[in-house]
């Protein structure tokens, strides 16, 4: 996937993940860099049952042209890497 | 906000501003306090202004804060006036808690503790990214939201008294048509899996019997039997319904008018309402299934462990997060609405039909899982939470930490030694265990003692954990 693509995928991926999920979950671009994003995801979701599949449902507004390569929660946060699915 | 004491356990919002009925809390003083500490009481008043609501808002004695409603909210919708809202019934459809009873005794399983969690590991799929070992086809996945357990017990994944023993006898009528594409493909991966997050299987043995008559009726015959709990739910599959339906609702009805965008919602009667009522069947089914399956291979471990999986029947299968059509007495009369039960649990009395004939003189068996390292009880439904609550009452013991605080205050090695010197042996991943750490949670004990003595809820046996798969 051309970098400029894949910038394009998850930028509108965070406006369509947070008009129906903010202020429960909230995603950030953080980083994109070399075709992998840093999504910053905050919010009170980080309280609830099954956590990762709110990631899973980035990964499915970006129709489902990424995958998580890392998960690392911080203070009040989590930053996830996606990176773009070779086909 | 002016919360008035009505008394030791009850306590209320009166109904003003744009409040269609007054809100209710049911919590002692010390969990009154900690449920302060976020926007619950917030969340439950702005519930009781949706269309349609009957009697109050109410929040059971574990509530806090969750989208839209609160997490440990109940309340209950006027057939043809009324709301469904998936932020009334949460995102993982249909999370539940399983309990097994077993012919073993402590003494007899303590030796095996570890090779059980050894070999559990192995049978049950868990923990971030672990897809299921049963591969399922699409037409396979919809005949399995269709049936709910049933199908996995036609697969040879359990028995017909198992289904007797579930909630919804482990079905919920459902179109499956209502289920998007998305939700399918999350799910065909995902079945037979125990999730990630806090969710998990644990061996227990009974600690204390507080009604004998009642505890040997479900199946507990003395202090030391060995239980096995499962707690889980719909995973992605339940999770994409909500997201579905959530867009699909503010698309066709806003969030003009709403005290909070999160409380989207449909008239329960509209084609979207409808639709979004059998896509949420089909979740639940999914995890009914879920449960099912587990529940299987748990038998098979125990009788590679043990040497037998004889007497290793259901107790009974509860669900946390859901809406249902249920008849309920509304100014002295019987009236069917639609119950939003998140986070929490149906505790229904003796003699309705819903409960399985084994129960009905009874009332239905109550599971209150407790999280890693705590105890967890077995409660019996009663009239009086039919009377005060739609028949419910608490789910668990509830979040006081964040996650991070508990992976900040508790690293996972030091919470598996904690357990271990406390006679539970653990296995998950590190920081899972920190996640889960007792100390995150509100204290149990206070909350069945709650519930018991507000009568929403009675105790029967308290249970303690032996060895623990998170997942």
């Amino acid at each position: 996937m051309a970098n400029s693509n894949n910038n394009r995928i998850i930028t509108e991926a965070i406006n369509n993940y947070n008009r129906y999920r903010k202020p429960e979950a909230v995603a950030e671009l953080i980083s994109f860099k070399d075709n992998k994003s840093i999504i910053k995801f905050s919010g009170h979701f980080r309280h609830t049952c099954c956590v990762n599949d709110y990631f899973d449902d980035f990964v499915v507004e970006c129709n489902n042209k990424v995958k998580i390569k890392e998960i690392k929660e911080k203070k009040e946060f989590y930053l996830v890497e996606f990176s773009p699915i070779d086909k | 906000m002016e919360l008035k004491k009505i008394n030791e356990f009850t306590w209320q919002i009166d109904k003003q501003d744009s409040m269609k009925v007054p809100t209710i809390i049911y919590a002692s003083e010390k969990l009154l306090e900690k449920i302060k500490q976020d926007k619950t009481l917030e969340q439950a008043k702005n519930v009781a202004c949706l269309k349609g609501i009957q009697k109050a808002s109410y929040a059971m004695p574990d509530a806090h804060q969750g989208y839209g409603f609160s997490i440990g909210g109940v309340a209950a919708f006027d057939m043809d006036e009324g709301i469904i809202s998936p932020g009334g019934v949460g995102y993982d459809i249909n999370c539940g808690v399983r309990l097994l009873r077993t012919d073993l005794k402590a003494d007899d399983a303590l030796s095996k503790r570890k090779q059980f969690l050894d070999e559990i590991h192995k049978e049950v799929p868990a923990g971030v990214g672990k897809g299921g070992i049963t591969k399922v086809t699409k037409d396979v996945l919809m005949e399995v939201l269709s049936k709910g357990a049933k199908w996995a017990v036609e697969q040879g994944y359990g028995t017909a008294d198992d289904l007797q023993k579930t909630e919804e006898y482990g079905n919920m009528k459902a179109d499956t048509n209502a289920v998007s594409e998305r939700a399918l493909q999350r799910g065909i991966p995902q079945l037979g899996t125990l999730g990630a997050g806090n969710h998990f299987l644990e061996m227990q043995k009974v600690d204390q019997i507080f009604d004998k008559e009642i505890a040997k009726s479900f199946g507990i015959d003395e202090a030391g039997q060995i239980m096995v709990m499962i707690h889980c739910g719909s995973r992605g599959l339940g999770h994409q319904v909500a997201s579905d339906y959530i867009k699909k609702m503010e698309d066709k009805y806003g969030t003009q008018g709403l005290p909070d965008r999160e409380l989207i919602n449909a008239p329960i009667s509209s084609e979207l309402g409808q639709k979004y009522y059998n896509a949420m069947c089909a979740a639940v089914n999914f995890a009914f299934v879920n449960r099912q399956m587990i529940t299987h291979w748990t038998r098979d471990v125990f009788k590679k462990v043990f040497g037998s999986s004889e007497g290793m029947n259901q107790v009974y299968d509860v669900c946390h997060n859901l809406a249902k059509f249920e008849k309920h007495e509304i100014d002295g009369q019987k009236k069917e609405v639609c119950v939003h039960r998140k986070g929490a649990t149906r505790s229904f009395g003796p003699g309705r039909v819903e409960v399985p004939e084994v129960y009905r003189n009874i009332g239905q068996p109550v599971i209150i899982p407790g999280s890693m390292g705590t105890a967890s009880y077995l409660m019996v439904g009663t009239k009086k939470a039919e009377e005060i609550s739609f028949g419910s009452t608490a789910h668990g013991a509830g979040r006081v930490m964040s996650r991070h605080e508990a992976i900040r205050n508790y690293r996972g090695e030091q919470v598996k030694k904690d357990l271990e010197t406390k006679g539970i042996i653990v296995k998950g991943p590190w920081k899972g265990l920190a996640e889960e750490t007792w100390q995150a949670y509100k204290d149990i004990d206070e909350v069945v003692k709650t519930s018991h003595k507000l009568g929403i809820g009675n105790l029967v046996a308290r249970l303690v954990p032996l060895a623990v798969m998170k997942g």
